[in-house]
């Protein structure tokens, strides 16, 4: 069992839907964001680059932790605090965590956050899923694939419901899967093959 | 966010020519590390807690798998109610008596679940540590921030009292409401019209979108998708032209449609004067010179007339082409100019004539001509097809090409395409905010007409938001006070100067008192300094809203309204199913809804008679017609099953798909027999411009000379033209204090071609001003490859506080033509240099 995902990038329209379904569920704190909605193309977010008007690119690419089947986060974790399970979603044991850094320097992908020493909210009630993680001062934060959902049989909250339709999830080694009969024929592409992460984020182009 | 250098390969994109490995291959970011405009911590907000709101149970709640659940968790029915056209069904979480989590609702068709990022951002609005609390007066300057809190029973007797002195001094009309598109609620939208009526004051019409609303009424008449098929059926298309429409943006519930057409063959064209995120995505991207879309739309139709390519079939059965017009006074020639009597209630049917000559009516001549000018009993008369291609006729492709700045080949390839069809025309409202943009949507249709592109299934010209609901089903009209006497009608753009004449066309105008609701124009409608400068003339401005916002700030008065969630409703419109809002939670603090605040309002002028009803008993009552009726909608009904499939069709509404729409004529109008102002205050125009196309440059957006039509010389000094666009993050200035949103985008921003950055010594991420004879407003600029040169784009529904200086809807301008009163938010002209 391997749980990944596809965007279609020829869908997303960088609404930022899914990474506010993100924020809302797992009450995240202040500034935090397990999804980053990058724009490839001008220096700021929702421009395009290249020459107007018949030479402009510009695409947006959803990142969040790409859940790696060889996870660089776990193998230079020195307290086995960031583990894979066996579905494949990689985790942060707070409990284990020191906060030392070591995952944030060693992922590609910078979805990863050190949690600050206070981490405030802009309610003062836990907003949500009921059993949304608990976030611990100091330790490591990141997307945790909303482990609390799916081990309900639930889908994670980003999946929930895209407006572009650009989102499917699920178990990439059945092919009956949402995510595996999406990617069926597809050209795609993953972040950063070339640091042997295995990342089960694809792409469709 | 990031300094990892990202070395994704796969990012190249497909750019022609190529770009330097340094381009191509960096992920871009804007917001991560700006996060200036985030709020004080959850500690001061001091909420009050409240608890008991009741909604009915659901089914699917007794079986949720959650794990956990704490008991007191329930889910309630309701739905987002602001204009971007979305009328999304959520499901409400409430946990503690708190609202903690929106998400779709689960309605039958998986096509219609939606949601947004505001949409989840819902408790934000609610919780806001601004909410107002209390009703509260002005103490200070206006606009200065300062109020002392009062309660309700004196706001209410302040009021009251004053209005019935102004209107007793200068005039019932002295007192004047306005409304806006804050909430598509019946009972919010609409209720404080009754007392307005009751009262006899003055109506201020807002003026927005109305050069697309003015064309859809009254060239292709309302159906259940306003003037469009069901967007749903735009999967049927094989064209779909975004026209000055960039809905991947402003409306992202529909931008899965286009896409699914897309995928099923589709060409998606875009013709807008910047490249968009939806033109980001399309097969084709015409970038148009702002204000030239009519110039395009009418050597299109000459095109089509010259080379054979109009469908005769369709032009003489559902269009106004066959109807003659009488050369003595423009208007159609009818039965009774040929001496038939008319029986009373009877129609005088337009008269048609066949190739023999036989003339009768529609009903009597089976195969009408629609071209050609001849005499009928000595009566000169046009065919109305002929008089639209003659008014077409001037405008070659070279000469489209050179005005709109696109080439003659591209023209030609967007007709081919058009022509071949169905294909449907995604009507935006971009051409809408130029001076010159009513035309623009007249032509539209006139070019679906005569292409027969148009009541088929994949073919359609319009903007989809349904309608059905309020076309059959919720009647808030039907209860107008009895004896009501409805005061005078005044247009937004308008106000100031009628209250500095004193007169509005002649008759006598004195305002002293304005009533706003669901409305928040000084950070939405044009020029707002005109709306201050208003505001100071006035004896006592009220206010309702949520927060201090940029009206509310300059009133005398604030009154608390409720959040969407925490009063019942209906939803009538945008939606294909009528949806209701439950009370998922109490109102905050001393917050009421518009019904109470009304009825409270009316009991202290004298008319408590009409104003008895409760929020609920109102709702109910406006499912009570005849339409309803016949459908069995009842407000148990909804309240039992919280929505109701309204939209007919097999499987899709098709607008005007029987051949008959709701226009004068039943037909489509290509020519104005009798042309109606959009909205009559008493104002001239010109009558005969108002019967077909024409084309003449924007009032202020025309910096450069081209062909005959010369530059506007103001451009010596402000060369740029202002645009915004729909901000992500906000509809219009709502969700404008949302903290989850302000992290993602959180200050006011400029987009700007890389030349016209480069011209001014503009590097990203400056602040800039932006500035004009009318104001000015301080930016973050942002270099946008995909901005045309000459043009600037601010997304909008920023609010004052959150400008270093100035605000954006200081630059523009209140120009409107008579004919269509409106807001033309792009007819403007700026210089930048760096702040």
């Amino acid at each position: 069992m391997r749980f990944g995902m596809a965007i279609d990038t020829s869908r997303c329209i960088g609404c930022h839907t899914c990474a506010v379904a993100c924020k809302m569920s797992n009450n995240l704190p202040n500034d935090v964001w397990w999804n980053h909605i990058k724009t490839d193309g001008g220096k700021s977010i929702d421009t395009a680059r290249g020459t107007y008007p018949d030479n402009l690119y510009q695409v947006y690419y959803p990142i969040n932790c790409q859940h790696c089947s060889k996870p660089v986060c776990v193998s230079v974790c020195p307290t086995g605090a960031s583990i894979q399970r066996e579905d494949g979603i990689v985790v942060v044991d707070s409990e284990k965590c020191i906060g030392c850094g070591s995952c944030v320097t060693a992922c590609p992908y910078d979805v990863r956050v050190l949690y600050e020493e206070e981490l405030n909210y802009s309610v003062d009630f836990a907003v949500g899923d009921s059993d949304a993680p608990k976030h611990v001062s100091g330790v490591m934060g990141k997307c945790n694939g909303c482990a609390h959902r799916v081990d309900r049989g639930e889908a994670p909250a980003c999946m929930e419901l895209c407006p572009a339709r650009a989102r499917y999830w699920g178990d990439l080694d059945d092919p009956e899967s949402d995510v595996s009969k999406y990617l069926e024929g597809k050209k795609t592409e993953r972040l950063f093959e070339s640091e042997g992460t295995e990342p089960n984020v694809f792409y469709v182009l | 966010m990031t300094d990892t250098p990202v070395n994704c390969s796969g990012l190249q994109g497909s750019i022609e020519g190529g770009l330097s490995m340094d381009e191509t291959t960096r992920i871009s970011d804007r917001n991560f590390g700006r996060r200036t405009f985030l709020r004080g911590s959850a500690a001061a907000l001091g909420l009050a807690v409240v608890a008991g709101a009741g909604c009915a149970p659901k089914d699917e709640l007794e079986t949720s798998p959650e794990a956990g659940k704490p008991a007191d968790e329930k889910v309630c029915s309701g739905v987002c109610r602001g204009n971007c056209f979305g009328g999304c069904a959520l499901d409400i979480k409430v946990r503690d008596g708190k609202v903690v989590a929106t998400t779709a609702a689960k309605l039958p068709d998986e096509q219609y679940r939606r949601i947004c990022q505001r949409g989840h951002s819902h408790l934000q609005r609610i919780y806001d540590p601004d909410r107002l609390k209390a009703p509260v007066r002005r103490v200070g300057e206006r606009g200065s921030g300062e109020w002392e809190q009062i309660t309700w029973e004196e706001a209410i007797d302040e009021i009251a009292s004053k209005w019935k002195q102004y209107q007793e001094e200068s005039g019932k009309e002295s007192v004047a409401f306005m409304a806006g598109s804050g909430n598509f609620g019946v009972a919010a939208a609409n209720y404080a019209g009754r007392l307005r009526d009751r009262m006899g004051a003055t109506t201020v019409q807002f003026c927005y979108d109305n050069c697309y609303f003015h064309a859809g009424i009254h060239a292709e008449g309302v159906g259940d998708g306003f003037n469009s098929n069901e967007i749903a059926d735009i999967v049927n298309a094989k064209c779909i032209i975004l026209w000055g429409s960039n809905p991947a943006v402003a409306q992202p519930q529909n931008w899965h449609f286009i896409m699914d057409a897309q995928r099923a063959g589709a060409k998606i064209i875009v013709i807008d004067p910047n490249f968009t995120v939806s033109a980001s995505h399309a097969d084709m991207f015409i970038p148009i010179r702002p204000g030239t879309d009519n110039a395009l739309l009418m050597a299109m139709v000459n095109y089509v007339h010259e080379n054979g390519l109009a469908d005769a079939d369709y032009i003489k059965k559902a269009t106004v082409g066959p109807f003659l017009v009488k050369e003595s006074d423009g208007k159609f020639l009818r039965q009774s100019d040929l001496g038939v009597e008319i029986a009373k209630d009877a129609v005088d049917a337009p008269i048609v004539c066949d190739a023999n000559g036989n003339h009768g009516t529609s009903e009597e001549v089976s195969d009408p001509v629609f071209e050609g000018t001849f005499e009928i009993e000595g009566i000169k008369v046009t065919c109305a097809y002929t008089l639209l291609v003659e008014s077409c006729k001037k405008w070659s492709l070279a000469r489209a090409a050179e005005l709109c700045d696109i080439s003659e080949e591209t023209i030609g390839e967007l007709i081919k395409l058009y022509v071949e069809g169905p294909s449907t025309i995604y009507q935006g409202f971009g051409p809408d905010h130029y001076v010159n943009g009513e035309r623009v949507y007249f032509t539209q249709i006139a070019l679906a007409a005569i292409t027969g592109n148009i009541g088929k299934p994949g073919a359609t010209c319009g903007y989809e938001w349904t309608y059905a609901g309020l076309l059959k089903y919720v009647k808030p009209a039907l209860l107008t006070p009895k004896d009501a006497t409805p005061g005078m009608t005044v247009v937004s753009p308008n106000l100031l100067d009628n209250v500095k004449a004193k007169e509005v066309e002649g008759k006598p105008f004195d305002l002293r008192s304005l009533y706003i609701w669901v409305s928040n124009p000084l950070g939405n409608q044009t020029d707002r300094n005109s709306w201050i400068e208003l505001f100071n003339m006035l004896d006592l401005v009220v206010v309702v809203d949520m927060r201090l916002g940029d009206t509310a700030n300059y009133a005398d008065i604030v009154l608390p309204c409720v959040h969407w969630f925490e009063a019942e409703e209906i939803m009538p419109q945008t939606s294909p199913y009528l949806l209701l809002q439950e009370k998922a939670v109490d109102p905050l603090y001393e917050s009421k809804t518009d019904v109470d605040i009304v009825n409270m309002l009316a009991k202290a002028m004298g008319f408590e008679d009409d104003f008895s009803m409760s929020l609920e008993e109102y709702l109910a009552a406006t499912l009570e017609n005849d339409g309803a009726k016949t459908d069995g909608i009842t407000w148990d009904r909804l309240k039992d099953e919280k929505y109701i499939d309204i939209m007919g069709g097999d499987p899709y509404y098709i607008h005007g798909g029987t051949g008959v729409f709701r226009t004068a004529t039943t037909r489509l109008n290509f020519y104005y027999e009798k042309p109606a102002p959009y909205i009559n205050y008493g104002q001239s125009f010109d009558v005969e411009k108002a019967r077909l196309p024409y084309w003449e440059p924007p009032a202020e957006a025309w910096p450069q000379t081209v062909a005959e039509f010369e530059a506007n010389p103001l451009a010596e000094k402000y060369p740029l033209i202002f645009t915004t666009e729909r901000n992500r993050m906000k509809c219009h200035t709502q969700w404008g204090h949302a903290p989850w949103l302000l992290e993602l985008y959180s200050e006011p921003t400029i987009r700007i071609n890389p030349n016209d950055a480069q011209a001014r010594g503009i590097s990203d991420g400056d602040h800039v001003r932006a500035f004009n004879d009318r104001g000015e407003a301080v930016f973050m600029a942002e270099i946008h490859a995909g901005c045309r040169p000459g043009v600037v784009v601010a997304p909008k529904g920023w609010e004052e506080d959150q400008f270093i200086k100035g605000h954006y809807s200081n630059l523009t301008s209140r120009a409107f033509n008579p004919f269509t009163p409106n807001n033309c938010f792009f007819d403007a002209l700026i210089e930048i240099e760096k702040a």
